[in-house]
C-alpha cells in the first residue's frame, strides 16, 4: 500500500487526500481539539491572579493581615502602589484584577476594638476573575476575623476551646456534586465533545451531499431506478461509516481526557454511544437541509462552520434551560438537535445518569430525526429535481 | 414543477449569478443579526436567579426556619421542595430539576446553643458551573447575615458589651467589596460581547480565505491585494458593529468608552483575521479545504484566547500563546470598551499588537506574491502554475 502511494503522482495524491478528507476530519479533528483544550485546562485551579495591595496604614497590624495574602496560591500580590488612582488605572487597563486598600488607622482601630475597615476593588468584567479573587480574599479576611474574635472572647471569660466553638458554631459545609473541584475542564468537556462531534460530522457530511447534488445535476435526465438505488445505498453506507468514525473519535477523545486529565467518566459507555448514534441520525437530517440550500461546497462549509458557537450557547449547556427567555427553548428543540445530545452527554459523563432518566431526551432526539430526515430528503430530492430540470 | 417553484428558481438563479453578494450578505449581515437577536433574547435573564433549590430541614426549630426563610426571600433561590430525606436532593439534581440543596441537621439549634458547632450542608450541581458560582456567593451572603446576628447575641451575652460595640467585635475587620464595571455580574455582558465577535471572526477568516483563493485563480498585484483586504476588512468591521449594535440597542449592553477607539481596534482586528484567512486561501490549493483550514485556525481562539477562562489558569506555554493571538486582545478589550470608561490613549497595548500583527501579515502576503511571480516567470514555458497554485 505504501509502495502504491509512493508511485502516485502529485495530482493522484491530492485526489486521494480529498477522497479520504471527510473521514480524516471526523476522526482526527475532535481528537486534536481534545488534546489542545485538555492541555489548556490541565491545571484545574486558577492561580496567580494579579492583585494589588495598598497599605496606607503601614502598621504592624496591617502588615500582619497583609502577610496572610502572600500564602494564597490564587493571588499574585504587588504592593508597588502609591495611590488609589494608580490602582484604578491598573484595574482599568486590566493589569490587575483586584485590589485591597488598607486605610490609615487600620491597626489603631483594630487594637481599640473600633472596627477596622478595608476596601476591596474587583474587576468584574470577567467575573471568573472576580469570583476567584473574591473567594480568596473573603476566605482570608474571614480567617483573620475569626482569629480576632477568638481573642476577644478569650479576653472575656471563655476558655480557648469555648471561644473557638462560639466563633465557628454556625458554618456552611459546601459539597459540590459531580465536579467536586469545580474544574472548568470537567464542566466544559462534555459540551466540547458534543460540539466536536456535531461540527466534524457536518464539515464532512455536508460537502459530500452538495457534491453529490451537483453531480446528479449534470447526469442525463433518464436516470434508471437501479442507478438511483445504487447511489442511495452508497450514500447511506458513507454516512454510516462517518457515524461509526464519529463514535470512535468520541471514544478516543474520552479516553484521552480520562488518561490525560483524570476526567471522571461516571456513566455507561453504551448509553453514550446510543445517544451519539441517534444524534448523528438527527444531524443527517440537518445536513440534508443545509445541502439542499447551497449550490457551492465552499458556501455550505462556511455556513456549517458558523453554527459552532451559536448552537453551543443556545442548547442549554452554557445557559440552563430554566433561565432561558420564554419560548426560546421550545424553538431550539424544534430546529436544532444538539439540545437532545449535549445535556445527556453531560449527565452521562459527570452524573452517571442512566437510560431511564434520559429517556425524554432520547425520545425527543428520535422524534427530531424522524421528522427532519424525511424533510431533509424531501428538500434535497426536490432541489435535485429542480436543478436537473433547469440544467437539462 | 417549474411553475410551482418560481420563487425557488429565482433564488437559485440569483445565487448562481451573485454568489459573492449572497455569501457576503449571509456572513456579514444575516448571521450577525440573527445570532445577536437570538442569543441576546435567550440570555434575557442576564444573571442566574430563582435557582431551583431543595431544602431538607431535620431540625425544625424557629432558628432553622428563620434561616430557610432567608433563602426563600432571596431572589437567587427558588425553593422548589422541602424534602424529608437527603437523597431527594441528589435525585432532583440527577434529573436537572434542582441545582442547589441545603441540609440542616437534627438538633441543629440545640447543638449550636451547646457550642457543639453543628454544620449546615449545602450541595451544588457542579455540572452547571455558571449556576454554582452564583449559588455559592449568594448562600455565603445569607449565612454571613445569619451568623452576624447570632454572633451579636453571643458577644452581648458573654462579654457584656454595649450594643454599639458589638458590631465591631462581630466583624473586627469590615470589608467593603466594590464590584467594578459589571456590578450586577451580568452574564450577557461577561460572555456575549466576545462570543458574538468570535462568531463573526470565523466568517471573516472564511471570507478572507475566499478572497485569497480568488488570488490564486486570477493573480493580482500587491497593491490590489492590499486594496482587497482593506475593503473586506471594512465590511468585516461593519459586521461586528452591527452585531454588537443589536446588543446595545435591544438588550441593554452598555458602551462606555471612546467610539473612535472602538472603531479603530475593531477595524484592525478584522484586518488581522481577514489577512490570516487570505494567507491560507492564497496557499491551500483547494477552495473548500482553504475555508475549512481558515475556520479551524480561528475557531478555537474563542477558548484559547482567555476570554472566559483566566489565562493565569493555563499552563505557561498556553498563556504565552494566548497573549500572541488577536482574539485575546480584541475579545477582552472590546468587553472592556463596553463596560469601562476607556480613552483612546488607554488602547496603546491592543493597537500596538494589531499594528505589528498586520505588518507581519502584509510582509507574508508580499513574500507569497514575490515568490509566485518569480515562479511563474521562471517556468513560463513549462509549469504554468506555482507549486502551491
Amino acid at each position: 500500500m505504501f509502495e502504491e502511494f509512493k508511485n502516485m503522482t502529485l495530482t493522484q495524491k491530492k485526489e486521494k487526500f480529498m477522497e479520504i478528507k471527510p473521514y480524516l476530519i471526523i476522526l482526527l479533528v475532535p481528537i486534536a481539539f481534545t488534546i489542545l483544550f485538555g492541555g489548556m485546562f490541565s491545571p484545574v485551579f486558577v492561580q496567580n491572579i494579579p492583585i494589588a495591595i495598598y497599605d496606607m496604614d503601614q502598621s504592624p497590624k496591617s502588615r500582619q493581615v497583609i502577610d496572610n495574602f502572600y500564602d494564597s496560591p490564587t493571588l499574585s500580590i504587588t504592593e508597588d502602589i502609591s495611590s488609589v488612582d494608580e490602582i484604578k488605572e491598573k484595574l482599568l487597563l486590566g493589569e490587575i484584577h483586584g485590589a485591597i486598600i488598607i486605610p490609615k488607622d487600620f491597626g489603631k482601630d483594630l487594637n481599640g476594638k473600633k472596627g477596622a475597615k478595608a476596601v476591596v476593588f474587583m474587576d468584574n468584567t470577567n467575573f471568573m476573575y472576580g469570583n476567584n479573587v473574591m473567594s480568596a480574599i473573603n476566605t482570608i479576611f474571614e480567617t483573620v476575623n475569626a482569629g480576632v474574635q477568638m481573642k476577644y472572647l478569650e479576653g472575656g471569660s471563655l476558655v480557648p476551646y469555648q471561644a473557638q466553638q462560639s466563633v465557628y458554631t454556625l458554618n456552611l459545609v459546601d459539597r459540590v456534586l459531580y465536579n467536586p473541584q469545580l474544574g472548568y475542564f470537567y464542566y466544559l468537556f462534555p459540551g466540547l465533545i458534543s460540539i466536536f462531534a456535531q461540527q466534524a460530522f457536518l464539515a464532512a457530511g455536508v460537502p459530500i451531499l452538495v457534491e453529490e447534488k451537483n453531480r446528479l445535476r449534470d447526469l442525463p435526465m433518464g436516470l434508471s431506478k437501479e442507478f438511483v438505488n445504487v447511489k442511495m445505498s452508497l450514500m447511506v453506507r458513507r454516512f454510516m461509516l462517518m457515524s461509526g468514525l464519529s463514535v470512535m473519535s468520541t471514544m478516543a477523545c474520552l479516553r484521552i481526557a480520562m488518561k490525560m486529565l483524570g476526567f471522571p467518566m461516571e456513566g455507561n459507555i453504551f448509553v453514550l454511544i446510543l445517544f451519539q448514534a441517534v444524534f448523528l441520525g438527527a444531524m443527517t437530517g440537518m445536513a440534508l437541509v443545509i445541502a439542499s440550500i447551497f449550490e457551492q461546497v465552499a458556501h455550505a462549509v462556511q455556513f456549517t462552520m458558523f453554527l459552532t458557537i451559536p448552537t453551543f450557547l443556545s442548547c442549554g449547556f452554557a445557559w440552563p434551560e430554566y433561565m432561558m427567555a420564554p419560548g426560546f427553548a421550545d424553538v431550539i428543540k424544534v430546529i436544532w438537535p444538539l439540545y437532545y445530545y449535549i445535556t445527556p452527554m453531560k449527565d452521562i459523563m459527570l452524573k452517571g445518569a442512566g437510560l431511564e432518566l434520559l429517556k425524554p431526551y432520547l425520545i425527543g432526539c428520535i422524534l427530531f430525526a424522524a421528522v427532519w430526515i424525511p424533510i431533509g430528503l424531501l428538500l434535497f430530492g426536490r432541489k435535485v429535481k429542480l436543478i436537473r430540470e433547469l440544467h437539462s | 414543477m417549474l411553475k410551482s417553484n418560481k420563487l425557488a428558481i429565482a433564488f437559485y438563479n440569483f445565487k448562481l449569478r451573485h454568489p459573492r453578494f449572497v455569501m457576503a450578505t449571509l456572513v456579514f449581515i444575516i448571521i450577525p443579526v440573527v445570532s445577536g437577536l437570538a442569543l441576546g433574547y435567550e440570555m434575557k435573564a442576564d444573571v442566574p436567579t430563582s435557582i431551583p433549590t431543595v431544602i431538607v430541614n431535620h431540625d425544625n426549630s424557629d432558628f432553622s426556619r428563620k434561616f430557610t426563610r432567608f433563602i426563600e426571600d432571596s431572589n437567587y433561590f427558588d425553593v422548589i421542595e422541602y424534602a424529608d430525606n437527603d437523597q431527594r436532593i441528589k435525585e432532583l439534581m440527577d434529573k436537572d430539576q434542582a441545582f442547589a440543596g441545603i441540609i440542616i441537621p437534627e438538633n441543629f439549634y440545640s447543638d449550636m446553643r451547646l457550642g457543639n458547632a453543628p454544620k449546615i450542608l449545602t450541595l451544588y450541581d457542579g455540572a452547571s458551573l455558571s449556576v454554582v458560582t452564583t449559588c455559592k456567593t449568594a448562600m455565603s451572603e445569607i449565612l454571613l447575615t445569619t451568623k452576624a446576628a447570632y454572633m451579636m447575641s453571643i458577644f452581648e451575652g458573654k462579654l457584656s458589651t454595649v450594643p454599639e460595640q458589638v458590631m465591631n467585635m462581630v466583624a473586627p475587620i469590615s470589608v467593603n467589596y466594590k464590584f467594578l464595571y459589571n456590578p450586577t455580574k451580568s452574564f450577557r455582558n461577561y460572555l456575549l460581547i466576545g462570543m458574538l465577535a468570535s462568531v463573526i471572526q470565523v466568517g471573516i477568516a472564511m471570507q478572507g480565505a475566499e478572497r485569497g483563493y480568488e488570488n490564486q485563480i486570477g493573480p493580482r498585484t500587491y497593491l490590489n491585494q492590499i486594496k482587497v483586504v482593506s475593503g473586506w476588512s471594512a465590511m468585516s468591521m461593519f459586521s461586528i458593529i452591527l452585531c454588537l449594535g443589536i446588543q446595545y440597542l435591544f438588550f441593554d449592553m452598555p458602551y462606555r468608552s471612546t467610539i473612535l477607539g472602538g472603531l479603530i481596534i475593531t477595524y484592525l482586528f478584522a484586518m488581522c483575521i481577514l489577512n490570516m484567512g487570505y494567507i491560507v486561501g492564497n496557499l491551500v490549493p483547494d477552495r473548500t479545504f482553504a475555508i475549512q483550514v481558515a475556520a479551524i485556525l480561528v475557531l478555537p481562539t474563542s477558548v484559547l484566547g482567555g476570554y472566559t477562562y483566566p489565562i493565569e489558569g493555563m499552563p505557561y506555554g498556553y498563556e504565552v500563546f494566548a497573549r500572541g493571538i488577536p482574539f485575546f486582545y480584541y475579545g477582552n478589550w472590546i468587553r472592556s470598551l463596553c463596560l469601562k470608561e476607556l480613552h483612546l490613549n488607554d488602547l496603546a497595548v491592543p493597537l500596538q499588537y494589531f499594528t505589528k500583527f498586520i505588518l507581519a501579515e502584509l510582509i507574508i502576503i508580499l513574500a507569497i506574491t514575490l515568490f509566485k511571480n518569480w515562479w511563474r516567470a521562471k517556468y513560463k514555458d513549462g509549469l504554468g502554475v506555482t507549486p502551491i497554485v
